[in-house]
């Protein structure tokens, strides 16, 4: 047991290098860390301890995933599976609790410890095979495998979307619309092998091309039903719903963008740093779209124009 | 037809490739063995410009490089996305159209999620794909790697029929029994260097140069 939480500590270690995070700066600043971010939560939100306790248990449902718990049960055995599990839990709950309760003397702080050692006693099928229709079959693969991996999501966005119409809240309800298009980035998240890019038989111009014009084409489909609605019920406010649309697809496109710049990978923060940065500041995507463009069409020509 | 000329591959000071000279011509099966390692995957993937290299590599007609088809060892797959969609993305990679009837060769359950085939599903979908594609170059590896016994001779029957289309088709395969009975040619590829072999002079050297003369001296020493 002693050299799979060996292994587990090297692996963590390792994946820090590849983040570019130095291993000992990550465990000195964290604590630190985790205290101002659950600080802020509290700050911004009254609702701090539930959703700190969802994240917690959102943690607890990936490691309870079936395929890894079967690997460790067949090698360890059922008693050693269940006392890595408890234990793996019980270090992400501890001081998840422990900084809810320096910010709030509540027996809520106690939910993570608790739902920490429950879910240690599941296996979860974190994959599921219900096959989820979508209308996005002609052109695959970046909408239909990101749409049904967040569905649940979007039907969250848009529930709370419905509710921003009852009760009249129009920021919420644009809100939601807007973050849809955060949830859409994500598919763009993935990298797929060499061999899917260079199947086409397509310059690097005409590949992204097609790439960014499905993406467009696709995400107005996800937020079509949002856009009618706030454009039927707001009218008046048609220009603040233009500006986050266009933001909208303005992400899309630089995520398209910025995922083929660095294709297949790049582990350096900085990069990502100016990436988010460009989201939530819009006037550097002056800078970035035509960057990730250069960059992303001479990586593309290597694979798809250069061959041979 | 693909002619290569000096091909060399090295990784660090690990030499793969070591001035390799070729040619692969259409209309024929050609094999190729060796062991793990050897350098068969690094091959293809310098065939068909995954990896670079030095040396030539010369497609005729020079066109044909849009027209590979290559079926890597444990074909990768997305996750969420249906057996129907992957043909799908291959055809559309090609500006292909899927065609709405017939392209289930293998009788593959489409409408489920590809990721939740098996090493066999996986490997007839990826293939399914390729020959979709219309391709005329062909790079097989491990076409028949867990595959069941009615696939296997269903491979077969592909590959006779890609030969007889005058396609050029490179299989590799530790199954050397299958390459023996199919293959007008084998490539042996040691220590970086190919050794031919045509099916008039007999394959069984083949197995003589891969038999390890340390292996059973190592087993005896473990079990």
């Amino acid at each position: 047991m002693v050299f799979y939480w060996t292994l587990q500590l090297e692996r963590f270690k390792r994946i820090l290098k590849y983040l570019g995070i130095n291993p000992l700066a990550f465990f000195i600043l964290s604590p630190p860390l985790l205290f101002i971010l659950v600080k802020a939560v509290y700050l911004q939100s009254e609702y701090a301890s539930l959703i700190i306790s969802g994240l917690a248990i959102y943690l607890f449902v990936v490691l309870a995933d079936n395929n890894r718990n079967a690997f460790l049960k067949q090698h360890f055995g059922k008693i050693n599976l269940y006392k890595i599990r408890v234990f793996e839990n019980i270090i992400i709950s501890i001081p998840i609790s422990l900084m809810m309760l320096i910010n709030e003397i509540s027996t809520s702080a106690i939910i993570p410890i608790l739902a920490g050692f429950f879910f240690s006693f599941f296996d979860i099928n974190t994959q599921g095979s219900i096959k989820i229709p979508t209308p996005f079959g002609k052109s695959p693969f970046e909408f239909t495998s990101g749409f049904r991996q967040y569905i649940l999501l979007f039907i969250f966005e848009y529930v709370l979307f419905a509710i921003g119409l009852i009760v009249d809240n129009y920021n919420l309800a644009l809100v939601c619309m807007g973050s849809m298009f955060f949830i859409i980035i994500h598919f763009y998240r993935f990298s797929e092998t060499y061999f899917f890019v260079w199947a086409h038989d397509k310059s690097n111009h005409q590949f992204l091309k097609t790439k960014i014009m499905t993406g467009i084409k696709y995400a107005f489909i996800i937020i079509l039903p949002a856009l009618i609605t706030l454009l039927f019920c707001y009218p008046h406010f048609i220009f603040i719903t233009s500006l986050v649309l266009a933001w909208g697809f303005a992400i899309v496109i630089m995520s398209i963008l910025f995922k083929y710049a660095f294709y297949p990978r790049t582990n350096n923060i900085v990069t990502y740093l100016i990436y988010f940065g460009s989201m939530f500041l819009p006037f550097l995507m002056i800078i970035t779209i035509p960057f990730y463009t250069k960059k992303s069409l001479m990586n593309l020509k290597l694979l798809l124009n250069d061959r041979n | 037809m693909i002619e290569i000329k000096n091909l060399r591959k090295t990784y660090g000071a690990n030499i793969v490739l070591n001035d390799i000279d070729l040619t692969f011509k259409p209309s024929k099966l050609i094999g190729l063995v060796g062991k793990n390692g050897a350098g068969k995957t690094t091959l293809f993937k310098c065939v068909s410009g995954l990896e670079t290299y030095d040396g030539v590599i010369h497609l005729k007609p020079k066109e044909s490089i849009h027209k590979i088809g290559y079926l890597p060892t444990n074909p990768y797959i997305m996750s969420r996305i249906t057996g129907q969609e992957y043909l799908q993305l291959l055809c559309n990679a090609r500006n292909k159209s899927l065609p709405k009837k017939g392209a289930n060769i293998f009788n593959l359950p489409l409408d489920e999620y590809a990721e939740n085939y098996s090493t066999g599903m996986l490997k007839k979908l990826a293939l399914t794909g390729i020959l979709l594609q219309g391709n005329a170059i062909f790079l097989l590896d491990e076409p028949f790697n867990g595959l069941d016994l009615e696939s296997n001779i269903k491979v077969n029957l592909i590959l006779e029929k890609l030969k007889a289309k005058n396609k050029t088709i490179i299989i590799s395969s530790h199954i050397l029994d299958s390459l023996f009975k199919i293959c007008d040619e084998i490539n042996l590829l040691v220590n970086g260097k190919i050794e031919r072999f045509n099916q008039g002079d007999g394959y069984s050297k083949i197995e003589d140069v891969l038999a390890d003369s340390n292996f059973k001296q190592n087993l005896d020493s473990i079990l």
